[in-house]
C-alpha cells in the first residue's frame, strides 16, 4: 500500500512538474521522502490576496489516496476557511466518512481519483471565493461578511509580508 | 521532440489511465456508473468507501465487471507507442548507429544508443516494427541490429537467425524486461552504485534511476508488461500461459482462481478467520483486528487478480502479497525510497572527521592502553636483563613447566624442527622484524652464531608470559635476586664465549640503565628468532608460541609503544639492575 502511495505521488510530482498549473508549484520537501511536500500558491488576480506567495505544507498518509492529505499554510493567513494554524478547511480534503461541518455533499469530498494538482486548484478558488458558512476562522468570515475594507486591508498586510516587504 | 509529435497519442495514453494509481489501467473494470478503474484499485477504495470515486454513485464490488474492450485498446495501444518511440529512438541516435554498426557493445558510442533505445522501449516486444518503420530510414534498418530494436524481439521468439555473433552480448541480458535498461550500463562500469527502483525494486545504477523511474511509472508493473507481451506475441497462446498451465496441477487444488466470497470479519470466530488464512498460506500471527485487516487485503488481491487475463498462481499471489504486507509494516514508508539516496559513497572528509572524533572520543582508552603496555614493557626489561640466571634455574629442570605447555599450544612444534617452526609462526616474525631494526647495533648474523640461544629464550619467555606475576609472586621475586646476582656471573662468561659479542651487550646493558629498556628485548628476540634446534629445544619453542598467542592481541601496541619510547627518553628502568 505504501508502495502504491509511493507510486502515485511521484506520478503526480512527474505530472506537476511537466505541466504545472498557473500560479501553483508543489513537491516533496525533500526527494527523501515523498510523503511530505511544500507547495506555493500565488494569490489569484483580482482577489485582496493578488500578488502574494504563500507557502503551504502537504503531508499525506500512508495509504494515499485512499485517505486525502493534509494542508496548512505555513504564513500567516487570514481567511474564513483557514484556521488561525494554517490548517485548510476545504471539502476536497476532508474523507468521505467524516464531515466536520455537516453539510458537505459526498460529491464535492475527497475520492482517490482527486490529485495534489486538483486539490491546490480548489485552494485558489477558496482564496479567491471565500465560503463564510463554514466558518474556520469565525473573525475572518465575520470581518469578510461585515467590513470587506479592513479585510482587504488585513490580507494586503498578509501578501505584503509573505513577499518580505514588510 | 515525441511529445509533440504524438500529441493525439499522449491523449488517448492519458484517456487510459486509472484515476486512482494515475497509471494505465491494470486489468480496468467497470462500474454501475460506467466509470472505469484498475481492478485492484477499485476494491481497495470500495473497502473504504462503497461509492464510485468518480461520481459518488453508490458502488459494491459485486457489481464490478470486467472491461475487456479497454484492456485490449490498452494493448494496442501500448504496441503503438512502443513503435513510435522505437522510431524517434532510432532517429536521434542515428549518428552513431550508423557510424558503427558492426562495433562490438564495448563501444561507448554503440553502448549509449543502446541504453537510449533500451530505455525507451524496455519491456514490450516490437512485433508491428518493420510496418511502420520501413519508411523511414534505410540507414535506419541497415543500422538497427545494433541497437536494442531486435532484441525484445528475441525476448519472444528465442533465437533471430539475423543475429550476429559481436550483438550477442548485448542482447543476452536483456532476459527480463526490466533489466534492460541496465544491463549494459552495469556492463560498462561495474563500479557504478546500484539503487533499487522504489516501484519495481529493480536494481540499477543510480544514473538511469530517474529514466527508470519515468519508464515505470508510465509503463506500469512488471507484470503488466508481462502481460502486455503476451498479448503482442503473434499467437495468443505464448510463452507464460502455457507455463501457468503446468505450473497449475502440483501447485495448489484451485488453480483457476476462484473469487473468495464476501465475508463478515466481525461475525467470524478467531478460529475460522485463521482457518481462512491458512487456506491461502498465509500468516496467522497477530491479534484479531491484524488477522481481519490481513484477511481483507488479501481478499482485495485475490479478487482483483481473479479479473486478470493471465492471472497468477496462487503461490505467486501470496509472495506478492507478503512483499505487500513487509512494506506496510516496514518501519516507514520512506525507507524504501531513502536507500535510493543513502548508498552513495560517503566523502573522504567525512570518513576522515569521523575518524578524528572516534580517536577523540578514546583517547583516554588508548592512553590507558599504552601506558598499560609501558607499563609492561618495563616489566619485561627487567626479567630480560635477568635472562642468564633464569636460564640455569630452569635448566635444572627443563620439564617443569614447558611440558603442559606444549601439548596444550603448539602441534606443530612437537613434529617440526623448532627453527622451522619459530619462523613459521607469523606473529613471531612480524614482532622481531621491527624490533630488530630498532636495533642497529646488532648485526644479524652475530645473533645467529652467538651463544647457543635456547638458553637466552626461556627468560624472555618468562618477561613475555607473565610480566606482572613475575614481578608479584614471592617465588620470582626471589628469582629475580638471584638473577641479578647471577648476572654479574655470566656476563664475563657470554664475553669469553663471544668476544665480539661482549662490548655491544655492555653498550645495550649500559643503554637500559639510563633510558630505552627495548633495546634489550631486540636483542633477545632476535637470539630466540635463530634458535639451533636441538632435542631440547621443542620446549622454549612451544612456550614461545604460547606466549606470542597470549600477548599477540598487544603487539602492535607494544611496537607502538617501543617507538614512542625510544623517541621520548623514558627515563625509568628497573631498579634491581646494576
Amino acid at each position: 500500500m505504501a508502495g502504491s502511495a509511493l507510486r502515485r505521488l511521484m506520478a503526480e510530482y512527474k505530472q506537476l512538474t511537466l505541466n504545472p498549473p498557473e500560479g501553483i508549484i508543489a513537491g516533496p520537501i525533500n526527494e527523501e521522502n515523498f510523503f511530505e511536500w511544500e507547495a506555493l500558491i500565488t494569490g489569484p488576480e483580482g482577489t485582496c490576496f493578488e500578488g502574494g506567495v504563500f507557502p503551504a505544507k502537504l503531508v499525506f498518509p500512508s495509504d494515499y489516496p485512499l485517505s486525502p492529505p493534509k494542508m496548512q499554510f505555513t504564513c500567516e493567513m487570514f481567511h474564513p476557511n483557514i484556521y488561525a494554524d494554517g490548517r485548510v478547511c476545504i471539502s476536497i480534503l476532508h474523507a468521505p466518512g467524516d464531515d466536520p461541518m455537516g453539510y458537505e455533499s459526498s460529491a464535492e469530498r475527497w475520492s482517490p481519483v482527486q490529485s495534489v494538482e486538483k486539490i491546490l486548484l480548489s485552494v485558489v478558488s477558496m482564496l479567491a471565493e471565500p465560503n463564510d458558512e463554514s466558518g474556520a476562522n469565525v473573525d475572518a468570515a465575520k470581518m469578510w461578511r461585515e467590513d470587506r475594507a479592513e479585510f482587504n486591508r488585513i490580507a494586503e498586510r498578509i501578501v505584503r509580508k509573505t513577499l518580505g516587504l514588510s | 521532440m515525441a511529445r509533440a509529435e504524438f500529441g493525439e497519442l499522449h491523449e488517448l495514453e492519458g484517456l487510459c489511465k486509472c484515476g486512482i494509481c494515475q497509471e494505465t489501467f491494470n486489468t480496468p473494470v467497470l462500474t454501475q456508473c460506467s466509470h472505469s478503474f484498475c481492478s485492484l484499485c477499485i476494491r481497495k477504495w470500495l473497502t473504504t468507501k462503497a461509492v464510485c470515486p468518480a461520481c459518488s454513485s453508490e458502488t459494491h464490488e459485486s457489481s464490478l465487471r470486467k472491461n475487456t474492450v479497454l484492456e485490449n485498446i490498452i494493448e494496442a495501444l501500448e504496441r503503438v507507442k512502443k513503435n513510435r518511440k522505437g522510431v524517434v529512438a532510432a532517429r536521434s541516435p542515428q549518428k552513431p548507429n550508423a557510424r558503427a554498426p558492426s562495433q562490438g557493445p564495448s563501444n561507448s558510442n554503440v553502448n549509449s544508443s543502446n541504453k537510449l533505445n533500451q530505455n525507451l522501449h524496455p519491456s514490450v516486444p516490437i512485433s508491428a516494427i518493420s510496418d511502420s518503420d520501413t519508411d523511414d530510414s534505410d540507414a535506419f534498418i541497415k543500422t538497427r541490429p545494433s541497437t536494442s530494436k531486435i532484441s525484445p524481439k528475441t525476448n519472444v521468439r528465442s533465437n533471430v537467425p539475423k543475429e550476429t555473433p559481436p550483438r550477442t552480448p548485448c542482447i543476452k541480458p536483456q532476459t527480463t524486461a526490466l533489466n534492460q535498461s541496465l544491463t549494459p550500463k552495469v556492463g560498462a562500469s561495474p563500479a557504478v552504485v546500484k539503487v533499487a527502483c522504489p516501484v519495481c525494486s529493480v536494481e540499477m545504477p543510480q544514473r538511469v534511476i530517474n529514466e527508470h523511474l519515468d519508464k515505470c511509472l508510465s509503463g506500469g508493473t512488471t507484470r503488466s508488461s508481462v502481460a502486455t507481451k503476451v498479448a503482442a506475441t503473434p499467437t495468443p497462446v505464448s510463452a507464460p500461459s502455457p507455463k501457468v498451465a503446468q505450473r497449475a496441477p502440483d501447485n495448489s487444488s484451485n488453480l483457476p482462481l476462484e473469487p473468495i466470497k464476501k465475508m463478515v470479519y466481525n461475525l467470524m470466530p478467531d478460529a475460522q478467520l485463521r482457518k481462512e488464512l491458512k487456506k491461502y498460506g498465509l500468516p496467522t500471527q497477530g491479534d484479531r483486528k491484524c488477522l481481519a485487516g490481513r484477511m481483507q487485503r488479501y481478499v482485495v488481491l485475490h479478487n482483483a487478480e481473479c479479473d486478470a487475463t493471465n492471472p497468477r498462481t496462487l503461490e505467486e499471489l501470496r509472495k506478492y502479497f507478503e512483499k505487500e504486507e513487509r512494506a506496510l509494516s516496514g518501519p516507514s514508508n520512506t525507507t524504501k525510497f531513502s536507500s535510493m539516496f543513502k548508498t552513495k559513497q560517503p566523502d573522504e572528509d567525512e570518513f576522515d572527521k569521523a575518524r578524528k572524533e572516534y580517536i577523540r572520543q578514546n583517547n583516554s582508552s588508548f592512553q590507558n592502553l599504552i601506558e598499560q603496555c609501558r607499563n609492561r614493557n618495563k616489566s619485561k626489561t627487567k626479567e630480560q636483563s635477568v635472562q642468564p640466571v633464569t636460564l640455569s634455574d630452569s635448566e635444572d629442570d627443563p620439564e617443569e613447566v614447558p611440558v603442559p605447555t606444549i601439548n596444550k599450544t603448539s602441534k606443530d612444534s612437537d613434529s617440526d624442527s623448532p627453527c622451522d617452526d619459530v619462523q613459521k609462526t607469523p606473529h613471531h616474525k612480524s614482532v622481531q622484524r621491527p624490533k630488530r631494526k630498532v636495533l642497529s647495533i646488532d648485526s644479524d648474523t652475530e645473533d645467529e652464531t652467538d651463544f647457543d640461544g635456547r638458553p637466552e629464550k626461556r627468560p624472555s619467555l618468562e618477561g613475555n608470559t607473565s610480566p606482572v606475576l613475575v614481578s608479584k609472586t614471592p617465588v620470582k621475586r626471589e628469582l629475580r635476586n638471584r638473577v641479578v646476582h647471577a648476572k654479574v656471573a655470566e656476563k664475563p662468561q657470554r664475553r669469553s664465549l663471544k668476544p665480539k659479542q661482549a662490548p655491544k651487550k655492555e653498550v645495550t646493558k649500559a643503554v637500559v640503565n639510563k633510558a630505552s629498556p627495548m633495546k634489550v628485548i631486540d636483542s633477545e628476540g632476535s637470539d630466540s628468532l635463530f634458535d639451533t634446534p636441538s632435542s631440547a629445544d621443542t620446549i622454549p619453542c612451544g612456550q614461545v608460541t604460547r606466549s606470542q598467542k597470549e600477548d599477540s592481541g598487544d603487539d602492535a601496541l607494544s611496537k607502538f609503544v617501543t617507538l614512542l619510547d625510544d623517541n621520548s627518553d623514558s627515563g625509568s628502568t628497573t631498579d634491581f639492575e646494576i
